[in-house]
C-alpha cells in the first residue's frame, strides 16, 4: 500500500474505533443488566419523615416483593405507607375511603390536592424558537388570549412580527424598544425563558438575558411594555419559568447551583447540592421537596415555605454503575461515547485504566501474533500504529483494525 | 482528456435515469411538503399554525429525513453495481490512466450528481417556506435538514467504498460499519438540536469521501 492508502487506512480505522465504542458497550449493557432494585423516597406529611419504598424483582419468576419503611427503619404495609402520603396516593386511598380529614390542621380536599405542583428541573440547553407571543398580562380574562404576533429580539431590538403576512409591525416594536432602551437592554438577546402557552392561570411575560449577560423581565401590561432590569450577582446559565405562585423561575447558574427567583424579584440559592442538577420536584403548601437522583446516591431536600432547609435525607442508590456487570464492563472496554440529550455531542466516557490495559495488552500481543503469523513486515511503523491502536482502544482498536485489514 | 470525458459519459449512460428519478423524488418530496405547510398555514391562520409549531416544534419536513439516503441509494448502486458485476470495473482500470484518477472521476461525478438531485430542491423549498415562515424558524428546519443532506452524500461515498472493495466478508462488515456511521445523521433529534452534531457529522462525511480510495486499491493489488 501507498502511505497516502496507508493514512487514509488510519482514519477508517479510527472511524471504525468510534462506531465501536458508541455499539459495543450498549449492545453489552443491554445484554447483561440486571435490574436494579427500585428505590423510591418520598417526605410525609404526615408523620414528617421520610418514607421509602424498595422494589426487589426476579425478571426469571417476575415476582416481586416491596419493602416499605420510614427514616428510622419503622416498617410498613402497604396501606400504611400510602397514608402517609396522602398527595401523592389521594386516587387509591379515595378508593379505600381512607383519605384524611385534615393534615396539619388543614382541610384535606381537592383544592388543597390541586395545589400540589409536580415536575422536573434540568439544567440541559436545548433548542428553541427565538420567537414568542407577547401575551397581555392583566387582560382581566382566565386565561391569557393568544396575541396576533409573535416577537424575536435580535441585534435590530425587538421586533414584534405578523405571522400572517410575515412582517414586521414597526409601530409596536418602536414601542417596545423604547422601553427595552430605557431599562437598559443590550440587543440582542443571548435567551428568552417564559412559557408561550395560553394553558396557565396568568401571564407573567418572559425574562431574558441581553447582550451583556443581564437579566431582563418584560410583559405586556394593557397594550404597554413593562420592561425590568433585575439585580443579580450570579452567572444565568439557565432558567424554568414556572406558572403563577409565589416565584417566577428556577435559575440554574454556572455552576449549576439552583436559585429561585420570587415575584419581588429578589434571588435567593437552594440550600441544596448542585450534583448533576436534575431534579423531580414536588411542592404543596406545607413543604417543597426536590429529589435528585446520580449513580451513587439518591438526595430528597425538604424547604419550608421560606425556601430554607427543613430536612433532608439521602440514600445510596442501586445503579447499573454499581453493579457487578458494570465492573466487568470497565475491564473490557477502555471508553464508551454517549450521545447528550438537549443539543446532541458526542461525549467519550474513559473507564478507568488500571482496569482495561490489560485486556488491551493482550489484544496488543494477540494482533502482534496475527501479524507475524501473516509475515507482515513488523519495520512498517503502520504495523506499529497497529499494535498501537489496539493498545489504546482495546477490543474497539483490535476489531477496527481487523476489519480494515493493512496487507503487505 | 478525451479518455475522462468517456468516463463521464459513461457514468451519465448508467445513471441518467436513475438520477433523473432521484431528482423527480426530491423535488415532488418538497413541493409536497411545502404545499402541506401552506394548505395547514392558510387553513388554520398563521397564528394559530405558528403558535402550534413554536410550542410543539412540530417536524413538518419529517418525511424527507431518508429522501437523501434513497437518492444516494439510487446513484450509488447504478452507478456502481454494473462495475462490480463481473469486476467490469477492471476494463476501465485499465485505461492509459492513473486508477486513483479514473476512480475519483467517477466518484466526483457521483457525488456532483448527487448534489445536482438534491440541492436545487432544497434551494427553491427554502425560498417558498420563506414566504410563509420567518427566519427563526426556517434557518433551524434546514439545520435539522442538513444531517439527512451529508448523510445522503456519507451513504453515496460510503456505497462507493463497499462496491470497490474486493472481497464479500469484507463488504459485509463494511456494510455493518456504515449503517453505523450514517444511523449518526438520522438520528431523531427534536427541531434544533442537531446543530452541535454538524462539525462530528461534516468530518465524518469528509472522511468517507477518501474510503474509496482504501478499497479501491485493494480492488486493483487483487488483496485477498
Amino acid at each position: 500500500m501507498t502511505s497516502a492508502t496507508k493514512i487514509i487506512r488510519l482514519f477508517l480505522v479510527l472511524l471504525g474505533v468510534t462506531v465501536l465504542a458508541m455499539t459495543l458497550p450498549d449492545l453489552y449493557r443491554k445484554n447483561f443488566e440486571e435490574r436494579p432494585v427500585k428505590k423510591l423516597i418520598y417526605y410525609s406529611e404526615i408523620s414528617k419523615n421520610f418514607m421509602i419504598s424498595e422494589e426487589f424483582s426476579d425478571t426469571l419468576t417476575h415476582e416481586s416483593n416491596t419493602v416499605y419503611y420510614d427514616q428510622t427503619g419503622k416498617q410498613y404495609t402497604e396501606r400504611e405507607y400510602n397514608r402517609q402520603l396522602p398527595f401523592l396516593y389521594t386516587r387509591k386511598l379515595a378508593l379505600l375511603g381512607e383519605l384524611p380529614d385534615s393534615v396539619n390542621g388543614v382541610k384535606f380536599d381537592q383544592q388543597l390536592v390541586k395545589s400540589t405542583k409536580r415536575g422536573m428541573l434540568m439544567p440541559v440547553s436545548s433548542f428553541n424558537f427565538q420567537l414568542n407571543p407577547l401575551f397581555e398580562s392583566e387582560s382581566g380574562k382566565v386565561r391569557p388570549e393568544q396575541p396576533d404576533d409573535l416577537f424575536r429580539i435580535n441585534r435590530h431590538g425587538i421586533e414584534f412580527l405578523n405571522p400572517e403576512t410575515n412582517r414586521i409591525l414597526p409601530e409596536k416594536s418602536r414601542l417596545f424598544n423604547e422601553a427595552l432602551e430605557t431599562a437598559g437592554f443590550q440587543a440582542p438577546a443571548r435567551d428568552i425563558y417564559g412559557i408561550p402557552s395560553t394553558l396557565k392561570a396568568r401571564d407573567d411575560g418572559y425574562f431574558i438575558i441581553d447582550n451583556e449577560g443581564e437579566l431582563f423581565h418584560l410583559k405586556m401590561v394593557k397594550d404597554k411594555p413593562y420592561c425590568r432590569h433585575i439585580e443579580k450577582d450570579i452567572t444565568v446559565s439557565s432558567m424554568k419559568c414556572m406558572v403563577p405562585g409565589d416565584l417566577y423561575a428556577y435559575i440554574y447558574d454556572d455552576r449549576q447551583q439552583l436559585h429561585i427567583l420570587r415575584t419581588d424579584y429578589s434571588i435567593k440559592p437552594l440550600p441544596i447540592r448542585p450534583g448533576n442538577g436534575r431534579f423531580v420536584y414536588s411542592v404543596n403548601c406545607f413543604y417543597k421537596s426536590y429529589k435528585n437522583t446520580d449513580n451513587d446516591s439518591i438526595r430528597l431536600y425538604v424547604l419550608n415555605a421560606d425556601y430554607d432547609l427543613e430536612d433532608y435525607h439521602a440514600m445510596e442508590n442501586d445503579s447499573y454503575a454499581k453493579s457487578s456487570v458494570a465492573q466487568i464492563e470497565q475491564y473490557l472496554f477502555p471508553l464508551k461515547i454517549m450521545i447528550t440529550p438537549g443539543y446532541a455531542h458526542l461525549i467519550p466516557l474513559f473507564n478507568p485504566p488500571g482496569r482495561f490495559i490489560w485486556l488491551n495488552l493482550f489484544l496488543m500481543l494477540v494482533l502482534a501474533g496475527i501479524k507475524i503469523r501473516h509475515h507482515r513486515n513488523l519495520r512498517d511503523p503502520f504495523n506499529w500504529l497497529d499494535l498501537a491502536i489496539a493498545g489504546a482502544f482495546g477490543i474497539f482498536g483490535f476489531i477496527a483494525v481487523l476489519i480494515f485489514p493493512n496487507r503487505k | 482528456m478525451t479518455i475522462l470525458k468517456h468516463l463521464i459519459y459513461k457514468e451519465w449512460v448508467k445513471t441518467r435515469w436513475f438520477a433523473s428519478i432521484a431528482l423527480l423524488l426530491n423535488l415532488g418530496v418538497l413541493v409536497y411538503i411545502f404545499m402541506s405547510l401552506r394548505s395547514s398555514f392558510l387553513s388554520a391562520g398563521g397564528v394559530t399554525y405558528l403558535s402550534a409549531l413554536l410550542t410543539y416544534k412540530t417536524q413538518f419536513f419529517s418525511i424527507y429525513r431518508y429522501i437523501p439516503l434513497g437518492i444516494a441509494l439510487l446513484v450509488g448502486i447504478s452507478q456502481f453495481a454494473p462495475e462490480i458485476t463481473d469486476k467490469r470495473i477492471k476494463l476501465a482500470l485499465h485505461l492509459p490512466l492513473h486508477n486513483l484518477r479514473i476512480i475519483y472521476t467517477m466518484v466526483v461525478y457521483g457525488f456532483v450528481l448527487l448534489a445536482l438531485c438534491m440541492i436545487p430542491g432544497i434551494l427553491i423549498f427554502t425560498g417558498l417556506i420563506s414566504i410563509y415562515l420567518p427566519a427563526e424558524i426556517t434557518l433551524p428546519v434546514l439545520q435539522t435538514m442538513l444531517p439527512w443532506l451529508l448523510g445522503g452524500f456519507c451513504a453515496y461515498f460510503l456505497i462507493a467504498m463497499i462496491a470497490m472493495e474486493p472481497v464479500w466478508k469484507f463488504r459485509f462488515l463494511y456494510l455493518l460499519v456504515s449503517y453505523k456511521v450514517l444511523s449518526l445523521f438520522f438520528m431523531h433529534l427534536p427541531i434544533g438540536n442537531a446543530v452541535s452534531l454538524l462539525p462530528v457529522l461534516c468530518l465524518v462525511t469528509c472522511l468517507s469521501s477518501i474510503a474509496p480510495v482504501y478499497t479501491s486499491y485493494r480492488f486493483n493489488k487483487g488483496q485477498l
